[in-house]
């Protein structure tokens, strides 16, 4: 008999060497529903801009600016996004209700809004779509229709009450027992603080210093923070101090720039710089460089920060003062330089599944040193090793991932290969009985048990194992091929020929197996 | 060491190649020539016939059509879309003749935002290579660029000559307008194509149905630089990422928990990605967020998804993981956050649950709230994808059994729960992707809807007590689907509630499956539905049985989709879908799709 199995792998046929996308840069969609009974949906989702090509999964429509109509969330592999709602504005009703008995969020409760001669309902949730919690609130378009005729909730406890006369374009509380409503208008972001669009504009850009000379506003590869401030700007005048302060802390781990937007009385905007303290480089605005940052026409709201991250993409947009905090906790969260552990596996697994174990473990070791408290990249180092051929590495990682977590099935079925392929085959034996222990009776743990068996001729213990897999698992093609192995070695040649043909019938794909049945039969036949 | 045995094998690749695009996969299929499945058309047309015979051989069948369809693309559909009409004219076989709308042509769906005109197949004249792009461009004609084409087949039969075939494909064009407004129009198409001096062109091509859409808004605008919507990963970590996605490896990442964190009446949003970090945004009310500090958890403790919930009713929300961990024996535990002083405390015990020996890696996926059985406490439904030992070996694409086992965590007041989704009825371990509570039965208690990958999605409905009875021959639960996310709603106001699923729909499997020919009629019926893609189901009161509606509501059709949701984006009173899809796109966009 060969050697013991190798450590669990992955389906093949799902394996792929090959780099590529996989449904890739497919579009989102929007099924738009027109005025009327709607025989059919109308997919529209560039009319409405959010065709985006990200690999989508979560998303959330959520009125995060509070204006009335709800943005779209989403999380994709490619990360989060944020769309904002620009359509036309029209009425609306937001719903929040309390119960009394039961829990007070209302989960359940079925609620139906009338509004301009149209009824419709919708239920209390927390939880849509894939992944994600969306609020509790009940959002109502209600088109043209500028008041609510009424509202009826059917509570979790089945009681059903109802109220009339509502303003449109509130939040509406509605308590269960309490016949008046509580209404108010939503929080919403001020207007000048409305979120802008990407624009060209980035640390790259050119501007004239406050020395005459003409150069880009920040180096490349670092975090970049560019404040627009003009000498009239009380506000402006308020944060300089501060950014100064946090520039000399954070040093050039870090670039400053200042952008004044009054630049004519120069005097006047060196001295203010100067009196706040602030050393980072200053620059003069221009014509071009306001469009870059605020779009055509280039009129900005003061004090506007950029922050850019080292790739020079834009991180956020402060239109407002900020303080030196915000600033400071945004540029902490750029600062990390360690992978995730868990991506640095995944990324292993794909290499050792492609055949490039040894590029796979400096990722393991390197998880290893993130996260040393973990069992799997152990386990995983040690099948790297296993497969490099380097089987005492490979025990001593594995027995590594044991002692960190001893009811993993597989890490024993790991070592017992690796033993086995070491011939300490009393060790081996060991290793797959734990893994009976911890996973229960199964044939993967079985089958090679049998084969060390065999290979120490306890023929009787070996063939028990076989029997065990078999009655386990009937339809493990690996299990009747070894006893198939095990009938031949004993001469037993007709129960051989059964055991393989059965364990073909299971898995047709097993070249190996029909060379032997070829041979087989042939002999039996002579 | 292939595990699967011949036949669960090949149906597996049917069942892949739904799931995937092009030859990689049809490639790995060996059927041989044979007659045709598909009866005739029954439009005898002699102005385009659907061939009688073609080619069952789907490695064939799909080679010839990454070359045809490449061929096309690279000539007509360009050329739509640089506007270069001689790159277009090059398409055209001599003596081609097509069948396009003009613009003013169809009827015109009232709506106050956009601008929708319906057109079915209607006989219009036949047109020549020239008067075809004509009426094309008619309709782009004050678009300021086309930014959008697609030229999708999902049907492609090869003549057996090999020289020409019949095609027919999801069509679009798409592009802005001066005034910032949007227009688009999409169409199902028939071809012939043919093969002359090795270059594949259009023969004949005729417009089935299609609309054109033009907003009378300027679209949504993406904020997410401008608000600091971001993880901000470390490079080396960003590099790792892009390395295992151009590798075809993430199915999921992560999940979003929105809710008002800090009570200021702005909602706030908890990020997370899967083993790699959570963030929580702090809206600041005043245009964008705040990255703070959520409780603090370690890589290997960042779940696929959280839940923000009030579970000791003491009006203060706790936060609850979907990250299964400390197995010891027979037992696993997930985690609950509490705020303590104005940090966070871990309580490991309180979600604490039975598993089989040795299982490992239990994959959470959803955690849906409900007060189940009405003592004022919420209950914790948790959907269970799958653990360590799922997918191994003879794993069955299309009705997979071997995924982890749901839960439900009954709340026994001081946030104690007791897991009893076996005791009270709820069975199984399917990979679960969506779960959903409504009283579908209407018999006045909470049923729960399953959403399920590889397999049926059940329907628990309540017995009156608590505890739950399958639904058994449910329309929900007819056949097999790929279900990644659900929505329920009242989406016309029509009084009745309809379950839209997202599923994956797949061109290259519409192609592929009716060419199978050694797989079962029954198999490949379940195997041509998982391809049509999303599902909706209506109910009918007066005849008392729902139906699945998708296609001719004209939203299957989304590819390879996750989330699903019914909402209201333009206020205007009725609801509308978003869905988003995508699997792996790698960082080079030019590189091949599978």
């Amino acid at each position: 008999m060969t050697k013991g199995d190798k450590p669990k792998g992955k389906d093949p046929v799902l394996e792929r060497a090959f780099r590529g996308s996989w449904s890739g840069y497919e579009k989102d969609n929007l099924f738009y529903n027109p005025d009327g009974p709607c025989p059919r949906f109308y997919n529209a989702p560039y009319l409405f801009g959010l065709d985006m090509e990200d690999d989508g999964r979560s998303a959330v429509p959520v009125d995060i600016d509070g204006d009335g109509d709800l943005d779209l969330m989403c999380l994709g592999l490619q990360g989060l996004r944020l769309f904002e709602n620009r359509l036309p504005p029209r009425h609306f009703a937001r719903l929040r209700l309390t119960a009394s008995s039961g829990h007070r969020l209302a989960l359940g409760a079925h609620v139906k809004v009338t509004a301009g001669g149209v009824t419709q309902q919708d239920y209390v949730k927390v939880t849509d779509g894939f992944q994600s919690q969306l609020p509790a609130d009940l959002h109502f378009g209600l088109d043209a229709a500028d008041a609510v005729t009424a509202v009826e909730v059917r509570w979790p406890t089945g009681r059903v009450e109802r109220w009339e006369n509502l303003p449109a374009d509130r939040l509406i509380e509605l308590d269960e027992g309490e016949s008046a409503a509580r209404v108010s208008t939503l929080p919403k972001w001020p207007e000048d603080s409305r979120p802008k669009e990407a624009l060209p504009g980035t640390p790259a850009a050119t501007a004239t210093g406050f020395d005459g000379k003409r150069g880009p506003l920040a180096a490349p590869g670092r975090p970049a923070v560019l404040n627009f401030w003009s000498t009239t700007c009380a506000p402006c005048k308020r944060e300089l101090p501060a950014l100064g302060v946090l520039a000399g802390r954070l040093g050039p781990d870090v670039s400053f720039a200042g952008v004044c937007v009054d630049g004519v009385n120069l005097d006047a905007a060196r001295g203010m710089a100067e009196a706040a303290g602030v050393k980072y480089p200053q620059f003069v605005a221009d014509e071009a460089l306001m469009a870059a940052f605020f779009g055509p026409g280039g009129s900005a709201i003061l004090p506007s920060t950029f922050v850019f991250d080292a790739r020079g993409r834009l991180n956020r947009v402060f239109q407002r003062e900020v303080s030196d905090t915000e600033i400071r906790t945004l540029l902490a969260s750029m600062a990390g330089d360690e992978p995730s552990p868990a991506d640095l596996e995944v990324r292993a697994n794909q290499l050792m599944e492609s055949g490039k174990a040894a590029e796979a473990v400096p990722l393991l070791e390197w998880s290893i040193r993130i996260a040393p408290s973990r069992a799997v990249p152990y386990s995983k180092l040690g099948m790297a090793w296993f497969s490099l051929g380097e089987l005492q590495k490979s025990i001593a990682a594995i027995q590594q991932s044991i002692q960190l977590d001893p009811d993993d099935a597989y890490a024993h079925m790991n070592l017992g290969a690796a033993f086995h392929n070491a011939d300490q085959l009393g060790e081996a034996i060991v290793q797959y009985n734990e893994a009976l222990r911890c996973g229960g009776e199964k044939a993967e743990f079985l089958v090679p048990l049998g084969r060390v068996f065999a290979q120490k001729n306890e023929v009787a213990r070996a063939m028990e194992a076989f029997d065990r897999a078999i009655k386990a698992e009937p339809k493990s093609a690996a299990a009747w091929k070894w006893k198939s192995r095990l009938h031949k070695a004993l001469g037993q040649n007709a129960d051989a020929e059964k055991c393989l043909t059965m364990s073909l019938a299971l898995n047709p794909s097993d070249e190996e197996a029909r060379e032997w049945l070829k041979l087989m039969t042939g002999e039996n036949r002579r | 060491m292939a595990r699967h045995g011949h036949s669960a094998g090949r149906l597996s690749l049917v069942l892949v190649g739904i799931a995937s695009v092009g030859i990689a996969i049809a490639g790995i299929f060996l059927l041989r020539a044979g007659k045709p499945e598909l009866k005739p058309g029954k439009t005898e047309d002699p102005f385009l016939p659907r061939p009688e015979e073609f080619v069952l051989d789907i490695t064939k069948s799909e080679e010839t059509f990454e070359k045809a369809n490449s061929d096309v693309k690279r000539a007509f559909v360009k050329g739509l879309r640089v506007r270069d009409r001689a790159a277009s004219m090059a398409a055209f076989a001599p003596g081609f003749l097509g069948r396009f709308p003009s613009r003013g042509d169809g009827v015109v769906v009232p709506d106050s935002d956009v601008v929708l005109r319906a057109m079915g197949r209607q006989e219009t004249p036949d047109l020549d290579p020239a008067k075809l792009l004509d009426r094309i461009e008619g309709f782009t004609g004050d678009w300021t660029s086309v930014e959008r084409t697609t030229w999708r087949p999902f049907e492609f039969l090869l003549h057996e000559n090999g020289t020409s075939a019949f095609a027919t494909l999801h069509f679009q064009l798409a592009g802005p307008r001066a005034d910032g407004t949007r227009a688009e129009l999409n169409a199902t198409l028939e071809t012939g194509l043919v093969l002359l001096e090795g270059t594949w062109r259009l023969k004949r091509l005729r417009f089935l149905e299609g609309y054109l859409a033009e907003a009378r808004f300027r679209p949504f605008r993406e904020v997410t630089d401008a608000v600091g919507l971001h993880f901000n990963e470390s490079e080396a970590d960003r590099k790792i990422q892009a390395d295992i996605i151009d590798s075809r490896e993430i199915v999921v990442t992560g999940g979003l928990t929105v809710g008002d964190w800090n009570r200021d009446g702005f909602w706030d949003v908890f990020a997370t990605k899967y083993f790699n970090q959570t963030v929580l945004f702090l809206n600041d009310g005043r245009g964008g967020f705040a990255r703070e500090s959520g409780p603090e958890i370690p890589p290997e403790m960042c779940a696929f998804t959280y839940l923000l919930v009030d579970l000791d009713n003491d009006g203060v929300d706790e936060l609850v993981s979907g990250a299964v961990f400390d197995y010891e024996g027979t037992r696993a535990r997930i985690p609950v956050y509490v705020r303590k002083g104005a940090g966070w405390e871990m309580l490991r015990d309180r979600l604490e649950f039975e598993i089989p020996v040795g299982m490992r890696d239990v994959n959470v996926q959803t955690i849906v709230p409900h007060d189940i059985d009405g003592d004022g406490q919420l209950d914790l439904f948790l959907g269970c994808y799958k653990h360590r030992g799922s997918s191994q070996s003879e794993f069955n694409h299309l009705m997979a059994f071997d995924g982890a086992d749901n839960l439900l965590f009954m709340n026994k007041g001081q946030l104690r729960f007791k897991e009893e989704s076996d005791a009270r009825g709820i069975h199984g371990t399917q990979y679960t992707y969506c779960v959903m509570f409504w009283d579908f039965d209407g018999d006045g208690d909470i049923d729960i809807y399953e959403g399920n990958d590889f397999g049926p999605d059940p329907l628990w409905l309540n017995r009156g007590d608590g505890t739950f009875a399958e639904g058994k021959g449910h329309k929900f639960a007819e056949g097999s689907s790929y279900t990644m996310g659900c929505t329920w709603a009242d989406w016309d106001n029509t009084g009745e509630f309809s379950l839209y699923i997202s599923n994956m729909y797949s061109h290259a499997g519409n192609r592929i499956v009716p060419l199978a020919a050694e797989i079962s009629p029954d198999l490949k019926s379940i195997a041509m539905v998982l391809a049509q893609g999303n599902q909706l189901f209506e109910f009918d009161r007066k005849k008392g049985t729902w139906s699945e509606t998708g296609i001719e509501r004209g939203v299957n059709w989304a590819d390879w989709a996750w989330a699903c949701l019914f909402w209201d984006p333009d206020n205007d009173g009725d609801k509308d879908i978003f869905v988003a899809n995508g699997y792996t796109s790698n960082t080079d966009s030019s590189a091949p799709d599978f």
